[in-house]
């Protein structure tokens, strides 16, 4: 059952690489020979690792199927829950690294903090609150004052 | 013998304690965080012993040396993130060990590994460093390749169940590795046209987004399923014991020489040595099936490999006056700054100064054994620490860290995409570790590689006349389809 | 709950910023008088921006001058190290930011290649020079292995078959060094580049590869074993620490090279800012102390005023122009 998904997993990872291969391999094709000598040879390792990966996913599913056990998948259930709390704290990330470079350090990295911790459902604020702030103005202090880095944005 | 009084004399300077003290302090807690490395650390400090008198101001930098590839091994054991590419072999073991409630145990492996591997190459840089300076000449650009080879043939044992996809993610970090510019004509490959990727991508970036922002992903992914399976792991004693350390023994041997003899040859670096050591370690023993679930000498051999680097890498600055490796470039500047030069003449005209330097190494890896062992009482706490809360905090120590690198923001940048690459690899069951070290080695594989060629005016046939590259072109080539071969006659033997 | 967050958070912000306006005033309110016929520079910490990771030469000189400029500025003077993409980060961060003075860029060799390069946003005569710090006059060097102890037996190998000449990079100085060689001597090489000068002593050193460009400090040691010898400078005078090494000049060939390091802002800084740092670096260049901690570096010490760096810089560039062809793809 788990098998299964692993095949169709493996067989579009395995399409996909071959895919990637190739494409890599025409880009390196335009560049001066001396350039895209070894690349190449990286690029037919891809497809053929990709091309085995797709052959024997391609196996698992038949065998598999063959076995045509109709037992209905549990525990790789997809989530769609758990899938939109990852999304989120990707989304976090990028809007952090957008905003500080405008706004500063603090404000941003104490919000990404607060915001991944809630997202995940860690409820308690009385320890996050403070805990944010304290990572946020402290990594603060200690980088500028310590480690003399210098960040960007308006304020600190 | 005499100079060696001379330079335990250096050392009773009570500056000098101070600052080895110090030194360890700092290069601790510096390697622990994720993100900062003993060699930014040490470019710091570098200035300031403009000022201090050579002996004390070299005193203090080769304690954070030695000291921050320790404290590496601290982050990487507890939260599974790698501060350092040195202590990127320790995860692989430490960090199961962690989950399993034996920090301690390996905490206390890699602190007594760590102090055994400093120590054993501060011996050989005290005895044998004029010996070993024309070793680190016959290594040119064909043996760096074969050198490189051999340090990427392990991705073939640390592929786990798939090797097909273990080799995948081998190449595809060994393409990664190729972004920037080509160093041999200046053409830029993958860039993009963006001048941030002319330089490539940051090696530690990426790490710290593949461990560290990854885990946090899982973390997300499975928060809202299992809300049980928040257990506090009980925490067991950092002092690992006389008999595990004896039983240890042989590895750490093992990883210190390895370490010591890579750390040699100059720009070689310490990455290769770590993966070698947990290779080599992986493939001696008797139950490999082990490692990377939790094998306290997956910890133990890579541990030692990287402290031992120490030793070996300022045996060419020393010896032949030509930095091995970046950190050690920084100790030239300190070293020159004070109108002394490195080379034969260092040992002939300032004996106190180099042997209070070996001393005052031997001293650090000393000191940092009690000091590691107690700041690590307080520090095993983070794995009582909510998962959820933590997982902010690491993130915030991940964001900081990279970009205090190189003060670009685009290196925060990698390290969110690393991390959705790590994410995508973890579904796809694809294992991460190959890519690391196919991108820690892709570009010395090529451009050495390329010298090669040019050097024999473009035949293969280096592979084959120099014999140090021949020698270790078998041994790498073994290496890689040792895994392959040892079940196959398992299996014969089983049949019979 | 996220929304009660952000509220926080905007207090915050509004309560940060109150107390940023509030400290910003004090020190401007100060010393900004208009009316002041002088500029009121430095007002806030200096940043010198180093185009490269800590621990190399560049990193080096700006940190021995850092603390001397900043007794004669009045505030601190920092090295900000901006590494990557072959220089171009840094140079492009220095020249695209607010043009005040508070922004120095240490200007390398590797400016004028990489605006021939063409893919930089900015230009040859996009800054104003503040002054040179040190010039490294290039030293051709052999490996002992070569068999080759004086420049007249080197032209004879080096004309019978191309050598192997090693470099610490692609479009280094030392490589453009060796460019411009090759074309005026017609001598060809077969270049190999290294990550470093390291690695491309250490390949001369072990016989790896015949002949490079290089600088004195970078070698020293490995000359002085003998395992690196070096046969000709390229510079119109004898180096005070390789007196018995002839120039190209005495031995026939009008070719001078080296590699240089000085500070420079963008072109749109006010002049009398640059003045105010053209002071302050000449001071520092005088300093006792600096000159002793450049020369024990091996960094041989040559400070020429901003004018005269600006016109060095330029005619570089113009000499570049010739190789232009053989750096770029």
């Amino acid at each position: 059952m788990k098998g299964s998904i692993m095949g169709k997993l493996d067989f579009g990872l395995g399409l996909g690489s071959m895919a990637l291969g190739i494409i890599l391999y025409f880009y390196f094709d335009s560049l001066p020979s001396d350039s895209a000598f070894y690349p190449k040879i990286i690029c037919y390792a891809i497809i053929l690792l990709g091309a085995i990966i797709t052959i024997t996913g391609r196996l698992r599913m038949k065998v598999e199927k063959g076995q045509g056990d109709g037992k209905t998948e549990s525990s790789g259930q997809k989530d769609p829950k758990s899938y939109r709390t990852v999304l989120l704290v990707v989304l976090y990330l990028f809007a952090y690294y957008f905003l500080f470079q405008v706004v500063g350090y603090t404000i941003p990295m104490f919000l990404l903090i607060v915001g991944t911790v809630y997202t995940l459902g860690y409820r308690k604020w009385k320890v996050l609150l403070p805990v944010a702030l304290g990572v946020s103005a402290g990594l603060y202090l200690v980088f500028t004052q310590v480690f003399r880095i210098k960040f960007p944005g308006a304020f600190f | 013998m005499d100079n060696i009084l001379l330079g335990l004399q250096s050392v009773t300077d009570p500056n000098v304690i101070l600052f080895l003290l110090l030194g360890c302090v700092v290069g601790l807690i510096i390697g622990a965080l994720p993100g900062l490395t003993g060699n930014m650390a040490i470019a710091l400090m570098v200035p300031l012993t403009f000022t201090m008198p050579p002996n004390v101001g070299l005193a203090f930098l080769v304690a954070i040396y030695c000291s921050a590839i320790y404290g590496g091994s601290i982050s990487a054991i507890l939260l599974g993130i790698p501060g350092t590419i040195s202590s990127f072999a320790t995860t692989l073991d430490g960090y199961p060990l962690a989950k399993q409630g034996k920090a301690g145990l390996a905490l206390g492996t890699s602190t007594m590994a760590s102090v055994f591997g400093g120590l054993f190459s501060g011996a050989v840089l005290m005895f044998l460093t004029p010996v070993l300076a024309d070793a680190a000449l016959k290594f040119g650009p064909a043996e760096y390749f074969a050198v490189a080879l051999l340090g990427i043939s392990c991705i073939t044992s640390i592929s786990g169940d798939n090797v097909p996809k273990g080799l995948l993610s081998g190449m595809l970090g060994l393409i990664i590795a190729i972004i920037g510019m080509d160093p041999q004509n200046g053409v830029p490959r993958l860039t993009f046209g963006d001048p941030n990727m002319l330089s490539g991508i940051s090696l530690v970036s990426s790490l710290i987004g593949v461990f560290g922002v990854t885990s946090v992903l899982k973390t997300a992914e499975l928060c809202k399923k299992q809300e049980t399976l928040q257990k506090v792991p009980e925490v067991d004693s950092v002092w690992i014991g006389i008999k595990e350390c004896i039983h240890q023994l042989p590895t750490w041997i093992r990883g210190s020489v390895i370490g010591t003899i890579v750390g040699i040859i100059p720009g070689a670096g310490t990455n290769v040595a770590t993966f070698m050591a947990y290779d080599w370690e992986k493939k001696l023993s008797s139950e490999p099936e082990t490692f990377g679930k939790g094998n306290p000498l997956g910890v133990a051999a890579p541990e030692s490999a990287n402290n031992a680097v120490t030793g070996g890498s300022l045996v060419p600055l020393l010896s032949l006056g030509v930095p091995g490796n970046s950190t050690s470039a920084l100790f030239l500047g300190a070293i020159m700054i004070h109108g002394m030069s490195t080379g034969p003449v260092f040992f002939t005209d300032h004996p106190d100064i180099i042997y209070g330097l070996f001393i005052s190494f031997i001293v650090a890896n000393i000191i940092m054994a009690p000091l590691g062992i107690f700041l690590l009482r307080y520090m095993k706490t983070i794995l009582s620490v909510p998962e959820k809360l933590l997982a902010g905090v690491i993130l915030a120590f991940c964001a900081t860290g990279v970009f205090s690198i190189a003060s670009n923001p685009f290196d925060v940048l990698v390290t969110i995409v690393f991390g959705l690459i790590g994410y995508f690899f973890n579904k796809f069951k694809i294992p991460t570790a190959p890519m690391i070290v196919s991108m820690v080695l892709g570009a010395m594989i090529e451009g050495n590689l390329r010298q090669a060629l040019v050097a024999s005016r473009g035949s293969w046939n280096f592979l084959y006349t120099r014999p140090l590259t021949l020698g270790i072109m078998v041994v790498a080539v073994g290496s890689f389809i040792l895994p392959f071969i040892v079940p196959m006659i398992k299996r014969t033997f089983a049949k019979k | 709950m996220m929304r009660k967050t952000s509220k926080l958070a905007l207090a915050i912000l509004a309560g940060m910023l109150m107390f940023v306006s509030a400290c910003g005033s004090k020190p401007s309110g100060g010393g900004t008088g208009k009316t002041a016929k002088k500029v009121n520079f430095p007002t806030k910490a200096v940043d010198l921006v180093v185009p490269f990771k800590p621990g190399g030469n560049v990193d080096m000189c700006s940190r021995i001058i850092a603390p001397v400029m900043e007794k004669s500025l009045g505030q601190p003077v920092e090295v900000l190290n901006k590494p990557g993409g072959g220089a171009v980060i840094g140079q492009t961060y220095a020249l695209n930011a607010k043009p005040d003075g508070h922004t120095v860029l240490v200007l390398t060799s590797s400016f004028a290649t990489n605006v021939l390069s063409g893919n930089t946003t900015y230009k040859i005569d996009s800054v104003k020079m503040i002054g040179q710090m040190c010039y490294d006059p290039e030293v051709l060097v052999v490996s002992s292995a070569l068999g080759v102890k004086d420049y007249k037996s080197f032209l004879d190998v080096a004309k019978s078959k191309e050598l192997l000449n090693t470099t610490p990079g692609f479009s280094t100085s030392h490589h453009i060094c060796s460019l411009l060689y090759g074309q005026k001597t017609g001598i060809k090489f077969q270049y190999m580049h290294t990550n470093g000068s390291a690695e491309q002593t250490v390949e001369l050193a072990g016989g790896h590869a015949d002949v490079g460009f290089t600088t004195y400090a970078g070698a020293a040691s490995l000359i002085q074993q003998g395992k690196i010898i070096p046969i000709a400078v390229a510079n119109d005078s004898r180096l005070s620490t390789l007196p018995n090494v002839p120039t190209l000049k005495e031995l026939g060939l009008d070719f001078k090279y080296g590699s240089y390091r000085g500070l420079a802002v963008s072109s749109k800084v006010p002049d009398d800012v640059v003045e105010i740092l053209r002071d302050a670096l000449k001071k520092a260049m005088n300093d006792e102390n600096v000159k002793k901690q450049f020369a024990n570096s091996g960094l041989p010490v040559s400070y020429t005023d901003g004018p005269a760096f600006e016109k060095m810089v330029r005619e570089d560039y113009k000499g570049l122009e010739s190789v232009k062809p053989m750096l770029k793809k």
